[in-house]
């Protein structure tokens, strides 16, 4: 053990500058590792943290209705004695500040709000009373409809006047879509406004701020047993309502599986530089092994000399890291509304210290005895005859897998996150392997192109490691501006024709008559106009629905969305015809028209609402709809594109049946001329205050916007991909060289000039890079199409010009790093280099 | 044939300029095969590496049928050096992705030389591998490897033919049997050879034996 130690210490210092150079790449990698994880840790800390801050109490209790009178004096028997209890509600209406109508976002809040947390008032000098008719906005509303202190604004029946403007609200988190801005009145106010009734969208909320003493869970728990219907949603601080933390986590967890892509080539380079240097290596394990070292000393000269290369690593990393800490808190910052400390601690310190440990063992492999290279062998020779083939690198994106789905936190989202990468390579061997093969079919007339594709087929090593880096670093360069330029066409003029300018809910049925009359006479046709009638599922296949419970935190985001599915009410729509964006994918059709002589009623479900609550076709769902029970069959599954901005819905059930039940309307008016959509809003907005109306165009503006925000948070993490990618082309590309270098001075001994070697490394070099990039450029085309047709519901439209630009500036690496590392060679004495190599 | 004159080479250390050739002067007649040998360390591999052309010497010349190496530009003595002289490593130095076949042909491709691969078979079949044309560098032995080094250096056709060291890496029953194919192939050929070795049974072998000491010859 002594002597491993001692000789393990000298080689350290022997190769130091080796090694230095490997930990240099495994920094390069870990960094970004670091900096996603530490982004993720510090926005899930800051969630933690500001859990109270967010629910704005202890445990709140929320129902798209008002509670039942028995529900009522259940929550309030069990809270007796355990803390405050306040009452609260939300809504959206439309307000009317002069000429300007606004969609709002309406909290109906008690002198006690908010329990914890903040709401910053623009000035400590404003009336910060809310009762009497005064109202607090966001500060969004002065520039949206040019709002300013103490101006009237109407809402619903009454007319409330400005008494200050929100600047920040602690209780509010980072959200993709935001349909409005907040307005906060007072609940003594609430009635006169009368825009709560029958039929209208709201929820109400319970905030309770628990005593000291009062075990917050243990409550929380008791609350879900008394109060069994999964509508009522009941939530504690600590395990924060995912509704809240949700989109913030989400854009944490996919900066961390960005960063893996990093790990990923900082890894292909770790494993190309060790194949580099492999055959010292051996030979000095096969030298050793002849004077009898055992493989266990072997073994942990490995070992010392891994922990040296891990911890030189990890220090340039945190330091790295800590360098980027001012930008990326800035970042954060600015794409959140929220300040983060990004702190590296001990865990993460660690974490990366055993992962770089584990990745340099898996990829040195020491316990490993080439059966093609025996100890006579390796002495005797100057090359190690490598294992071919693309294989050698599965180890390697097997173990990306479970990081990937460690990062997500989401089985779905990490496989998915892998078969891309898994997509992308795949399609690199096989093109890879089809466009080699092709070239060494053919007749070849100078030596320099045959001698430079014969090279690429049969060193597969290390081609198969240039062709992932560089065809990986493409795709993933080229795969955000396409889906970027994608989103951003939904702004554009014919897609924004194509979309209904103005959505309605919360139309009264009596009101319909009157609303039709007023379209009629300004000429509009109102499109997909659905009745809403609120139902809660009682039973599936005659087993009770019931509130899903988990212990403590959710384990994936799955769990948490179906979770967040079950616990809730449904909407249904009947309707005797399909819309244009929905399209049944399995099952029967039905007739949309309900037959009295049915056993039950059709329903058609959206398939990814389906399998969240976990129904499938043939399922009985028996359904609570003003307390009448309806049974309906699950005939078939639904895609429907929510993108269109048409009123949609989950859950479509036959005409006929629903007809009498009490219900609202929705509807959404084709694209107006601004001048015609914002009379109609402050029409409407007059004539119907109950009626909220969702200007699409300016929604998606907002989409596109916060989407604008997430990009500044991916490019981040692009550029620190790019620069991997690059230092490890570059770095691939002049280990390269040299590893080649006795080739091209042999090559020049047997009379070659210097210009012919340069031409056949560039031709080598050039074929594998244009394969690589043209096969990675491509793949991120079809992976952005999946992206922007699955995930964001709109047609795909390429942008030809990152992709152009890609590809030349690789290609324009590729040429000059050979170029110059080749001359370098070609400058030394070819005669003096081979015996030195002898 | 071949004339050195007044040949100097001199390498710069750290410890000042270290004169390695001080002025030699010999002369190899057309056909003949000489050994040069030495202690190591005496410039043996320094010579041949200015005989081969790869290196340039500080004064002195080095005629090939009156023609001086060092008077030509380095493109001019790239292109002789490749249509007239091979040379053989102790380590044979195969190119590892190209097989026995492909790398005896390499020279003449690069020459731009019109060829029949049947040239490269004959060639290794008459080294006594006619049956391993197709195989890679690491599925021969290393006397096997040496013998295509051999082939390669042949397939030119090249006035001389340097070898340097060729039996070092080799047990001496391999050694023996690929010099004894290595003299037979250059009388056939009738080629002129300079074979730098320190094995003094190989050296007793050639026609000629020059002693380096010094940097000077022993004759």
């Amino acid at each position: 053990m002594i002597w491993s130690l001692l000789y393990s210490l000298k080689r350290l210092w022997r190769v130091k500058s080796r090694l230095l150079i490997m930990g240099f790449f495994l920094a390069l990698g870990f960094s970004g590792w670091l900096t996603g994880e530490s982004a993720q840790t510090s926005i899930k800390a800051y969630l933690a943290q500001n859990a109270k801050q967010i629910l704005s109490a202890d445990i709140t209790v929320s129902v798209r209705r008002e509670l039942k009178p028995d529900e009522l004096k259940t929550l309030e028997t069990l809270t007796q004695n355990q803390g405050q209890l306040a009452k609260g509600y939300e809504f959206f209406a439309m307000i009317t500040a002069g000429e300007d109508t606004r969609l709002a976002l309406v909290r109906v809040i008690d002198d006690s709000y908010p329990y914890y947390g903040e709401l910053k008032l623009d000035s400590p000098f404003v009336a910060k009373d809310l009762r009497n008719g005064n109202l607090w906005a966001y500060e969004e509303f002065k520039s949206l409809i040019d709002l300013k202190l103490n101006q009237k604004i109407k809402l619903g029946d009454s007319e409330f006047s400005v008494s200050a403007f929100v600047s920040e609200d602690k209780t509010q988190t980072f959200r993709l879509a935001s349909l409005a801005p907040r307005i906060f009145i007072h609940l003594s106010d609430l009635e006169k406004t009368n825009l709560i009734k029958f039929g209208s969208t709201f929820t109400t909320t319970y905030f309770l701020k628990a005593n000291p003493e009062t075990d917050v869970e243990d409550l929380a728990a008791n609350l879900k047993k008394a109060l069994p219907d999964p509508g009522v949603d009941i939530s504690n601080y600590i395990s924060l309502p995912d509704e809240e933390s949700s989109p913030t986590q989400r854009l944490a967890d996919f900066l961390g599986l960005t960063s893996l892509v990093t790990l990923l080539f900082s890894a292909l380079s770790l494993f190309y530089l060790i194949q580099v240097w492999s055959l010292e290596q051996q030979k000095e394990r096969a030298l050793l092994s002849t004077f009898g070292v055992t493989r266990f000393q072997l073994f942990f000269v490995e070992l010392v000399q891994s922990l040296f290369v891990a911890l030189t690593s990890t220090l340039i990393s945190v330091g790295v890291v800590l360098l980027l800490k001012p930008i990326i808190e800035t970042g954060l910052k600015n794409w959140m509304n929220q300040s983060f400390d990004l702190a590296v601690g001990w865990q993460e310190i660690l974490l990366i210290l055993g992962s770089q440990f584990i990745l340099l063992i898996a990829l040195s492999n020491p316990f490993s005895k080439s059966s093609q290279n025996s100890t006579s062998q390796l002495l005797k020779n100057n090359f190690v005859t490598q294992q071919s083939g693309v294989l050698r690198f599965a180890p390697l994106f097997l173990l990306l897998w479970p990081y990937a789905i460690l990062a997500s936190q989401s089985l779905r989202n990490g496989t998915y996150f892998f078969g891309g990468l898994l997509f992308i390579s795949l399609s690199l061997v096989f093109f890879g392997r089809i466009s080699i093969n092709f070239l060494s079919k053919l007749k070849w007339s100078s030596w320099k192109s045959s001698l430079a594709v014969k090279s690429l087929r049969r060193q597969s090593t290390a081609s198969w490691a240039f062709l992932f880096t560089v065809g990986l670093s493409s795709s993933l360069l080229n795969l955000i501006p396409q889906i970027q330029s994608s989103v951003e066409s939904l702004l554009k003029f014919d897609e924004v024709q194509s979309r209904p300018s103005l959505f309605m809910f919360d139309i009264q049925s009596e009101q319909w008559p009157d609303l039709q009359a007023y379209l009629n006479e300004k000429n509009i046709q109102p499109t997909a106009t659905s009745p809403l009638v609120r139902a809660r599922i009682l039973k599936v296949n005659g087993e009770n629905f019931e509130r899903k419970e988990t212990a403590g935190q959710f384990q994936s985001r799955e769990e948490e969305e179906s979770s967040r599915s079950r616990n809730r009410g449904v909407n249904i729509t009947y309707r005797s015809y399909l819309q244009n964006g929905e399209k049944i994918v399995s099952g029967d059709e039905f007739p949309l028209t309900y037959n009295s002589q049915q056993k039950y009623a059709f329903v058609s479900i959206e398939k990814r609402y389906a399998g969240r609550i976990g129904v499938d076709i043939g399922d009985i769902i028996t359904y609570d709809i003003q307390g009448i029970e309806i049974e309906a069959e699950v005939k078939n599954l639904r895609e429907v594109k929510w993108s269109r901005f048409e009123p949609n819905f989950f859950v479509l059930m036959q005409d006929g049946l629903l007809n009498d039940a009490p219900q609202t309307i929705l509807s959404s008016l084709p694209y107006l001329d601004s001048n015609v959509k914002n009379e109609a809003i402050k029409t409407l907005a007059n004539r119907f205050p109950n009626i909220s109306v969702i200007d699409v165009e300016r929604l998606m503006e907002s989409i596109v916007q916060n989407l604008e925000k997430i990009g500044g948070a991916l490019r981040l993490m692009t550029y620190l991909t790019l620069l991997t990618g690059m230092m490890t082309i570059i770095f691939l590309l002049s280990a390269e060289s040299q590893r080649r270098a006795f080739e091209i001075h042999l090559i020049k001994i047997l009379g070659a000039d210097s210009s012919s070697i340069l031409t056949n490394r560039l031709t080598e070099v050039l074929i594998l890079g244009s394969i690589s990039v043209l096969v990675g450029v491509s793949t991120s085309f079809a992976i952005a199409y999946l992206v922007v047709d699955q995930v964001f519901q709109v047609s795909f439209t390429p942008n030809f010009l990152p992709a152009i630009g890609i590809i030349l500036t690789v290609l324009a690496v590729c040429w000059a790093i050979t170029s110059f590392s080749s001359r370098l060679q070609l400058k030394k004495q070819s005669y003096a280099f081979l015996k030195k190599e002898e | 044939m071949i004339e050195i004159k007044n040949l100097k080479k001199t390498f710069s250390t750290r410890q000042g300029p270290l004169e390695i050739l001080k002025g030699i002067n010999f002369e190899i007649k057309k056909g003949e095969i000489i050994a040069i040998t030495g202690f190591s360390g005496s410039g043996k591999s320094t010579l041949l590496g200015l005989l081969a052309g790869l290196d340039r010497p500080q004064s002195g010349e080095i005629l090939y049928d009156g023609k001086n190496l060092n008077q030509l530009s380095e493109p001019e003595a790239q292109k002789f050096r490749a249509q007239n002289l091979s040379l053989i490593f102790q380590n044979h130095y195969l190119i590892p992705h190209l097989t026995a076949l492909e790398n005896v042909v390499l020279p003449l491709q690069i020459l731009g030389l019109p060829f029949e691969s049947q040239q490269a078979e004959n060639l290794l079949t008459q080294v006594g591998l006619g049956d391993r044309l197709n195989h890679y560098p690491s599925e021969l032995s290393g006397g096997e490897s040496q013998r295509v080094a051999i082939a390669r250096g042949l397939i030119i056709k090249p006035l001389v033919l340097l070898a340097d060291e060729p039996t070092g890496s080799l047990d001496t029953e391999t050694g023996n049997k690929v010099m004894k194919l290595y003299f037979d192939l250059v009388r056939q050929n009738k080629l002129t050879s300079v074979i730098v070795t320190h094995n003094q049974e190989l050296a007793s072998l050639c026609d000629r034996e020059l002693k380096l000491s010094q940097g000077m010859i022993a004759e």
